[in-house]
């Protein structure tokens, strides 16, 4: 049997099926949790998702049949997610500080570590280049798709993931250096 | 690329079992949540946002009009000048912007500081536009009240109805000052053209303060009913 595309899901659940919503909730929400779980503590990311997922309930009647799902509920992620954070500013100091202090601390070098180092790299970028390079490198998104989710064209989102990529080869090469 | 993906994915402290029973808790409590979707607000925002933007701009143009069309019929035309037309314009245009901003869609991208900007020119046009219309034909509103009151009472009418609109679930304080800047400028355009009194003092005092007065009492309504338990955000 064939599985419907996200097109007709969106279609069907404006219509009134509920079952759509299931199905689209299976396709999403792991990518759209590790995604929001980036910055966030564990309780925090699961309420954003339920949030995401009750904004595109709300928003069903505005999604335009040809138009990817996937980076319409990534928007809808990364603004609700945005407007946590404005309200928990400082919460999000103390993260940023665990962050730092996990860079910082000597520890015995495995491959997990260096991935772990490579996450904290990232969480140092500039915003608009870590944004960029999270969508496309962890979540998968092309770069025309991430271009939509954070409303710049392609080619300006092209230049910041190389930019981005570039900065994070850099401190990590320095990283391995120094420790 | 893949690899890396794959692994820097794996740096989640949370296990791929806890993961799944995280996402089936998730579930369930939005199956809750969803049941809660029903009655008028539910329905006002569940509607595409052309049409909600239509609604509140239709809300917005019988409160600039409404006055004027009293005008009109007991007194013959205002006095409608000229050079109004471009401060008027000005008025207009940023009404626009601001209402779309107040109700932007969460899957579109949001610009901070677009937003702040024009919270900003909501608030604060009022202040150096004050002088710009002759004012009232027939000096309706004095028989009504103060303008303050009656701006206010009209603000609060507008941004009672922008945050029913609002599918955000009251978090986002710049949102909320969005609202209130389209109710300061909708009641100061339509105060500017009907408040028989003309005086610059006057419009500063009574007209231009209307949103500022309006964002604190929503805050001081807001906090009150923080300390009651209703727990949601303030401007």
């Amino acid at each position: 049997m064939i599985s419907p595309t996200d097109d007709d899901l969106m279609a069907a659940y404006a219509a009134g099926d509920g079952s759509a919503f299931d199905e689209i909730f299976r396709r999403y929400a792991p990518a759209l949790l590790r995604a929001l779980r980036r910055g966030s503590g564990g309780d925090e990311a699961t309420d954003l998702l339920q949030q995401t997922f009750l904004q595109l309930h709300r928003s069903r009647a505005d999604f335009a049949r040809g138009s990817a799902l996937r980076p319409w509920l990534f928007t809808i992620a990364i603004n609700v997610k945005r407007q946590h954070l404005r309200r928990s500013a400082r919460r999000r100091a103390d993260l940023l500080g665990d962050d730092l202090d996990r860079v910082a601390a000597p520890t015995r070098r495995s491959a997990r570590e260096d991935l772990d180092g490579i996450a904290a790299l990232l969480a140092e970028l500039p915003p608009a280049q870590r944004k960029v390079i999270e969508l496309h490198f962890v979540d998968d998104l092309s770069f025309a798709q991430v271009a939509e989710v954070v409303g710049a064209s392609i080619a300006a989102v092209r230049v910041r993931a190389h930019r981005g990529y570039v900065l994070l080869r850099q401190r990590f090469a320095e990283k391995m250096r120094t420790e | 690329m893949g690899s890396n993906r794959i692994v820097v994915r794996e740096t989640s402290p949370i296990g791929p079992e806890a993961e799944q029973a995280d996402l089936e808790a998730i579930h369930v409590r939005l199956h809750g949540a969803l049941a809660q979707e029903r009655g008028v607000a539910a329905t006002l925002r569940a509607l595409p946002t052309q049409v909600r933007i239509s609604v509140a701009g239709i809300a917005v143009a019988l409160a600039v009009v409404l006055p004027r069309l009293f005008v009109s019929v007991g007194q013959g035309p205002s006095r409608w000048s000229g050079p109004a037309a471009v401060p008027a314009a000005l008025y207009g245009t940023l009404l626009v912007a601001l209402l779309w901003n107040a109700l932007w869609p969460l899957h579109r991208p949001r610009s901070r500081v677009v937003e702040i900007v024009l919270v900003g020119a909501g608030l604060l046009i009022p202040f150096g536009l004050v002088d710009f219309a002759p004012g009232g034909a027939c000096g309706l509103l004095r028989h009504l009240g103060y303008c303050f009151f009656i701006g206010s009472a009209v603000g609060w009418a507008l941004l009672l109805l922008l945050r029913v609109l609002d599918r955000g679930d009251h978090q986002d304080r710049i949102v909320v000052w969005l609202a209130v800047g389209v109710a300061s400028l909708a009641t100061n355009l339509g105060l500017q053209f009907d408040c028989p009194e003309t005086g610059a003092m006057h419009r500063l005092t009574c007209h231009a303060t209307i949103g500022l007065a309006l964002g604190l009492q929503y805050w001081a309504v807001i906090r009150w009913r923080e300390t009651r338990g209703a727990g949601i955000a303030h401007p």
